[in-house]
Parts: structure tokens; sequence; C-alpha cells
């Protein structure tokens, strides 16, 4: 079934696929209606990919990356010219990802990308472009791996996918002299050629530990000589409590960036989330009022700053300090924060899920007049008949108790996640080590879900009256 | 709804009196909305406008 997946054409197919989508994307973004629930853009993009994405990681694995058409895109493009520089170590391993990260969340609040469907298509294409341009300045998987916002989103809810990409056998791997899981298998006429390309962002497989990392490309699996390796099922999350040294990664309590990146995620998903209910413009216009700025972006910079900065420290600094205190830990306050800080990643997981889940099926059947819409708008002929509104998703209130729901599931496995790590941690005292992060727990899952219970106010987050 | 994926609601405006009409919308939650009027004139011409319904709020 592995060797299914992972042949070639099947992934080729994926990417042309959602290569066609995008092209279909920026084709109607531009010449389509610039109103949102009707332009294909603005639908696919923001309602149908979004809901698909959090689903499939956390129901299949990271199976979008491996399918990603940009990739398609730079493989053709370094036919023509290889890469020859490595990625400059002084710009960091993750630290761009994350930055970029914000920004596009940031920009999404300020420039209401989901009412503007030729900012949309502006967006997918500047995306390939970038991609384009990294990938062929530098070598392997520069972009997936330090650079694309998506990709670090996906790789950090991929850890808690119920598969990975694991050796069938260990042992086979020891006996194994030529590691062209990572080298790439070579011509035996001519090593110098490269017949199947090995891992682009540095995984050996022997050595490596869950998801992190890992965009599901399966060129391992088509490089290792020895069928050995396979998508397998686990239990999801449990890399998390895992500490191992992992291969292209080093050991998590070691990888502040990481770390960084599981906070971003959780913080992330609940200012996305807010940033949709009243309450959120009340808050801002009373930033507004009182600080005396009139600048959308200013007071959006002042909350973002808040909610992914500010925020995530002080929780986290607290209950780092807590468990230093409870526990007579040796281990400095960043030291602690970074052990624990992923713990709280399924409950990042669980808030998104609610959060584009509510999108995703309350939207679920506008796709069909859309689509119908949009063959019209770019043939001039109605191909697949005229848009019919017909049945268009779930009823907003029924999607309430699932939400809630997930939310919980997530803070269930945060919470499981935390004493697993106060074991591994503190052994004997692991309760007085878990004590502070699932009392920080608690309280977001209080905030996550009045979030939830707050009514949706859908629009350009403008500000006065 | 200016938002994507959100369903447009359709009703038909009834003539009150020369020139009047009247149509009940239901505006389910706050935000933006966009009010679309599709008019075909005694002739069988037709007309399209936009009304931008911004910041509607929510009831108290």
């Amino acid at each position: 079934v592995s060797l299914l997946i992972a042949s070639f054409r099947l992934r080729t197919t994926a990417q042309l696929a959602l290569l066609a989508l995008a092209a279909l994307i920026v084709l109607h973004g531009f010449a389509g209606p610039q109103l949102a629930p009707r332009n294909l853009a603005t639908v696919l993009t923001w309602v149908h990919y979004r809901g698909l994405l959090i689903g499939a990681l956390l129901l299949a694995g990271n199976v979008f990356c491996g399918a990603c058409p940009m990739i398609l895109v730079r493989d053709i493009a370094r036919r023509f010219h290889q890469p020859r520089r490595r990625w400059p170590s002084w710009l960091g391993r993750k630290a761009p990802g994350l930055v970029l990260f914000a920004i596009v969340l940031y920009s999404y609040e300020l420039f209401d990308f989901w009412s503007w469907p030729a900012a949309t298509a502006s967006l997918v294409i500047g995306y390939f472009a970038a991609a384009l341009v990294v990938d062929v300045t530098f070598r392997g998987a520069a972009f997936c791996r330090h650079i694309c916002p998506v990709g670090q989103f996906s790789f950090i809810a991929s850890t808690l996918s119920p598969t990975e990409v694991r050796p069938r056998d260990a042992g086979t791997c020891e006996r194994c002299t030529t590691a062209d899981c990572i080298t790439g298998r070579r011509s035996p006429d001519d090593p110098s050629t490269i017949l199947r390309r090995g891992c682009e962002l540095g995984l050996f497989l022997p050595a490596k530990v869950g998801n992190l990392d890992c965009t599901f490309c399966l060129d391992c699996v088509r490089a290792c000589p020895h069928d050995n390796v396979a998508i397998a099922w686990r239990a999801p999350g449990e890399e998390l409590a895992d500490d191992r040294r992992r291969s292209g990664l080093g050991r998590l309590s070691r990888r502040p960036d990481l770390a960084a990146l599981a906070l971003l995620f959780t913080f992330a998903a609940l200012l996305n989330a807010f940033a949709m209910v009243g309450p959120a413009y009340d808050l801002q216009r009373q930033i507004a009022l009182h600080m005396g700025v009139q600048s959308e972006a200013a007071v959006l910079a002042l909350l973002f700053a808040a909610g992914l900065g500010a925020g995530p420290v002080l929780a986290c600094g607290g209950a780092a300090w807590l468990t230093r205190r409870l526990t007579a830990s040796d281990a400095s306050l960043t030291q602690v924060a970074i052990r624990f800080a992923y713990a709280l990643t399924p409950l990042g997981a669980g808030m998104w899920l609610a959060h584009y889940a509510f999108h995703f099926l309350t939207a679920l059947g506008t796709v069909v007049p859309v689509a119908q819409i949009a063959v019209t708008d770019l043939t001039g002929r109605a191909l697949l008949g005229e848009a019919v509104w017909g049945w268009m998703g779930v009823r907003p209130g029924a999607v309430f108790p699932f939400q809630i729901a997930v939310v919980l599931l997530g803070a269930f496995g945060a919470g499981m996640l935390t004493r697993g790590i106060a074991e591994r941690e503190y052994s004997a005292r692991a309760g007085r080590g878990a004590a502070a992060w699932l009392a920080l727990i608690a309280i977001l899952t209080a905030i996550a879900i009045w979030i939830l219970a707050q009514p949706m106010e859908m629009r350009g987050a403008t500000l006065g009256e | 709804m200016a938002h994507a994926g959100m369903p447009p609601m359709r009703v038909r405006a009834v003539e009150r009196a020369p020139g009047v009409y009247d149509a009940a919308l239901d505006l389910t939650m706050a935000g933006d909305w966009v009010l679309l009027v599709d008019v075909t004139l005694a002739g069988g011409r037709r007309v399209a406008h936009r009304i931008d319904l911004a910041r509607v709020r929510s009831a108290p």
C-alpha cells in the first residue's frame, strides 16, 4: 500500500490537480466578481482548503505538503537551473517561517483577505514565486523547511497525525550501507547520477522520530532499495513528549525555535478565532480610543504583539517559574518552558479544527454554485448550468457541540502530554511538575470555549462608526 | 455577507405602492453585508445595484 501511495504518478497527479485548482483560483480571483462568497478564489482558499488542511492533518497525515503543487513547479524549474547555495545558518532554521507565519495571520486580518478575491489570487501567485526563487537559489527543500508558513503549521499539526513515515524493520536499516533514503538512489553505472532522490529535509530514516519536518513527499519510500520504508499507524501526539535525538532536528528540549512554533500555533489558534467575534472589534475600538491611535494597522499590531508575543511569554514564563518553585528544579526558566511548550499543541489543534470546521461545514455546499459561476465567468457559457444556491452546509448552531468537543479533546491531549513530560523530567515529583501547566491548559481551554460561545461578526476589521 | 463561504439569502420584493417595494431580510449575524438588488423593468431591461451594509451590529 505504501508503495502504491508513494508511486510517482499518484503524487504527480495530485500535484497537477492542486496546480489546476491554484490556476483556477488565480484566474477567477482576478477575472471574477469581487464579492467573496461568489468567487472561487476566496471560497476555495479560505473555506474549503483550510478546512480540508486541518482535517487531513488530524485524520490522515501531512498529505497536502505531499501533494504541494509548488514543488512540482520548482522541480521543473530546477531542470533548467540547479541551486548551488546552502541555506545560510545565520538566518536560523525556523525563525523565517515563524515570522512569516505571524505576518500571514496579521495580513489576513489587516487586509481582509477572506473578502478580497484579487488579493487572495495575488497571495497565491506570491507564494509560488517565493517558493520558486528560494528553491532555485538554495539546495534541498529550503522553502519547505525554513520559510513556508503553511508548512510550519502543517509540521507542528502533523505531530498529532495518526500516521508517520518510518522504517519497517530496524535491522534492515542497520545492515544498509548506502543510506539511499537520505543520499538518494544512485545509478550503478554512474554514481553521480541520482535516480531517486533522498530526503530533501535531511531526515535520515533510521534516526527519524515522528513527523516534524516530514512533508510526506515519500521520496524516501521510493529511494529505499530494500522496500523498507512504510507509512505506519501510530499514537497521535506521542512524539511531542519524546525527547530522543531525532535526525535533522536534534532533541526537542534543545530547540527553542520548535517550542516557539508550538506556542505560536496554539496562541494563534485562539487569536485567529478571537478576531472573528464581536468582542474583538470592541477591544480594537477601545485600544484605538485609549491610545489615540486611528491606524488599524497599529491597533492590530498591538493586538498581535499581545496575543502572539507578550501573552505566550508571560503565560509560559509564569508556568515555568511555578514549575521550578514546585519541583526545586535546577533547570533554567527557558529550559523548563521549552520542555513543556510542546504539550500545548493538541489544544491549539483543537481550536484550529473548531474554527476552520465551522467555516468548512457551514459553507460546504457553496463550492457548487460558486464553481458554476466561475465556469460561466471564465468561459462565457454556463457549462455547469446556472448557479444553484441549494444546500449550503450545516446549520451554524449544529456545529457548536462539535467545536466544544474538539477543544475539550485537545485539552485532554495537552493534559496527557503534560503529564508525560513531567514524568520524564521529574519522575517522583511529576504531579508538582505538571501542576502549573495543567492550570495553564485549563485557563486556555476556558478562553477557547468563551471565544467559541461569542456571536460571530464576519467583517473587515474597520475602526469607528 | 461579505465573508467567503456565507450563502446568500434571496428574497423577492413586493410592490406596496407605485415605485415602493418591500422585502424582509433576516441578517443572521453581525458584520458586513452586501445587498444586491436585481430589478427587471417594465420593458424587460434588467438593472443591478449593489448596496454595502457595513458594520451591522447584533441586537442588544
